[in-house]
């Protein structure tokens, strides 16, 4: 059972965020409110397993509504499993898992079988490139996977990083003249890029 | 082996949570006889894209060259060059002379071309390093880049996840960057995730010099999967400082991966434990033991004692310096680490207010000591001079493998530090 009680300033210093992500976290519904509010509130256990979980799936690129989903379909025992328990065994071996990814379409973000749940990344930076990849999720709706199964052409995309934050996506294959038009947007983007370093 | 435990201070407080840290220092054993040495299972992944056209390639495959001619025979090799096509040059095989030689031949045949399909060449090593892993051997696998990847999977989150995922059945990667156009989080959190070593390459000529360093260490592994076990106090929390990774094994049992150890290295691991409230005089003991996959560190244990007192006393107590200043090292090094990221990203201000944030935590209880003020007053300087302008390429891998390096317990050079 959750016991443990902790004042704001000790769940934050606990989960490395700022006590307002936490209350953010609360209005979006990600957490349940603490019993009591103000100076007096505590929390326990399970917010501080679904605070780390909901900064892991945000670094899954997952939408709002999809963290929220998951976290609701867990009781706080089980996200505190999830948060920090450990890892359950693997399921097959290394050769498996390698094969496993080899055959997925490549680019289509892959999570074979006992991935579901990456054994803890642990944050150093949650900021670039996480956060250039977000806004460039904004820039390019979907970001890069073959749409739909109704697409069975042998189409991907590419990505070229013309600069820390500025990428190119391009699906392939292309024409002769595309692809010799894609060439010189690179080079002068690159060109344009290079003048433009303060 | 030493197992042994130094704590920043004694008392914790009654009427508080209190964050009090103590440092796990390991030292690993000698190298057994030459003949006793766990066999290594490699394969050395290479970057050929455009960029490592001219002189670069060619020192690649010198370093290849060198590194392989420091196994033996009942080691395994592969080797694999990609692009946006992958090269299984040298499929795993035991490291015999003949094998060696045929490998020499393969080499020759390779040129740089292309783009950068860092995912899947890396995929194809640890495929061949998995098609002859055993519980017996030291399996890695050694991925050098000079580019971004810019082809297949290049979401830093998915790569790590792989690596983490591949690690946990057996076979560890390390990394090199060369050069100044990697991306340096990516290839630290590959390493970190795959249990392996990160290495920043500045010049070309010095990748043989790496390669060979980090091969000459899996060589000299001692004991794998080290791991710590820490028995916590009812309700206190435990997290760490360094990239360790951390599980609950259930109630206040925890558990702390540290990885493989070379012989003679010393790896300290600095926790940081949250204690519960408690009642004056009431003792809060934490225990370590220190367990790995070969039994170098037989049943190693070891305790620490925190007693609860009121305020005044707390605020008394006095402090233990290398204590403070381990902690303080290990939070610049974050910092700048984040720093280094927020300036790539043109986040200038962020950039400096990480600096400035940590700076402002270590005057707060560096009192009148020299080498905290002197941390203090260096990343201050950084924040105003380095991290707020736009930094040389050369200057963001520097600053960031040292943290890296420093977070890892590594030596400047990124070596394994070992017992002089």
């Amino acid at each position: 059972m959750p016991d443990a009680a902790y004042t704001l300033a000790e769940l934050c210093d606990l989960a490395d965020v700022t006590p307002r992500t936490v209350r953010y976290y609360v209005t979006q519904g990600l957490l349940r409110p603490p019993g009591t509010s103000g100076p007096g509130a505590r929390y326990d256990d399970g917010h501080l397993a679904r605070l780390r979980l909901v900064r892991r799936l945000q670094r899954e690129h997952l939408p709002l509504a999809e963290i929220r989903a998951r976290l609701a379909a867990l009781t706080d025992e089980e996200a505190i499993v999830e948060a920090e328990g450990p890892a359950s065994p693997p399921a097959g071996t290394a050769l498996d898992y390698v094969r496993g990814i080899l055959a997925s379409p490549i680019g289509t973000p892959s999570r074979p079988a006992g991935a579901a749940w990456p054994p803890q990344p642990r944050a150093v930076d949650d900021v670039p490139p996480a956060a250039t990849l977000r806004r460039l999720g904004a820039a390019f709706p979907a970001p890069p996977p073959v749409p739909g199964p109704a697409a069975p052409d042998r189409s991907h995309w590419e990505r070229y990083a013309l600069a820390p934050d500025v990428e190119l996506h391009v699906r392939r294959p292309l024409t002769r003249s595309q692809n010799r038009a894609v060439a010189r947007l690179l080079e002068a983007a690159r060109q344009i890029l290079e003048e433009d370093q303060p | 082996m030493t197992l042994d435990l130094r704590q920043d201070r004694a008392l914790v407080r009654a009427a508080a949570r209190s964050t009090r840290y103590l440092v796990v220092r390991l030292e690993a054993p000698d190298a057994p006889r030459r003949s006793d040495r766990l066999p290594v299972n490699v394969a050395l992944v290479l970057d050929r894209s455009g960029s490592m056209g001219g002189s670069k390639i060619r020192l690649a495959k010198e370093a290849v060259e060198r590194a392989v001619a420091t196994l033996e025979g009942r080691d395994r090799f592969a080797v694999v060059f990609y692009d946006d096509r992958i090269d299984v040059v040298v499929p795993s095989t035991a490291a015999t002379g003949s094998a060696r030689s045929a490998a020499r031949e393969a080499l020759r045949a390779v040129d740089a071309r292309g783009s950068t399909n860092l995912f899947e060449g890396w995929l194809r090593g640890c495929e061949q390093v998995a098609l002859h892993a055993g519980a017996d051997a030291v399996s890695r696998t050694l991925l050098l880049t000079d580019g971004l990847a810019n082809v297949g999977v290049t979401d830093r989150f998915e790569l790590e996840t792989h690596a983490g995922e591949l690690r946990r059945r057996g076979v560890a990667t390390s990394t090199f960057g060369v050069g100044h156009d990697f991306d340096e989080a990516l290839l630290e959190a590959m390493a970190t995730a795959g249990g392996g070593n990160f290495y920043y390459i500045e010049t070309a000529t010095q990748i043989a010099d790496f390669m060979t360093s980090e091969l000459g260490e899996a060589l000299d592994v001692v004991a794998r999967d080290v791991r710590l076990e820490v028995g916590l106090p009812a309700g206190a929390r435990l997290d760490v400082l360094g990239p360790e990774r951390v599980e609950r094994i259930g109630g206040d049992a925890w558990a702390v991966a540290v990885g493989d150890l070379v012989a003679c290295q010393e790896r300290e691991v600095v926790l940081r434990i949250s204690f519960a409230y408690g009642s004056p005089g009431e003792e809060a003991d934490v225990t370590v033991a220190v367990r790995d996959r070969d039994g170098a560190f037989g049943d190693g244990r070891a305790a620490a004692r925190w007693t609860y007192a009121d305020h005044a006393a707390n605020d008394r107590q006095p402090r233990t310096p290398e204590v403070d200043r381990l902690v303080a090292r290990l939070f610049a090094a974050r910092a700048r680490m984040e720093a280094v990221s927020r300036n790539k990203a043109g986040d200038f201000r962020g950039a400096a207010t990480a600096l400035t944030g940590v700076a402002g935590r270590i005057r707060g209880y560096a009192d009148s000591d020299p080498e905290l003020l002197g941390l203090a007053a260096d990343l201050e300087d950084e924040a105003a001079h380095k991290v707020s302008l736009a930094m040389a390429p050369a200057m963001q891998k520097a600053m960031y493998s040292n943290s890296a390096y420093l977070r890892r317990m590594r030596e400047p050079d990124g070596s394994a530090r070992r017992r002089s």
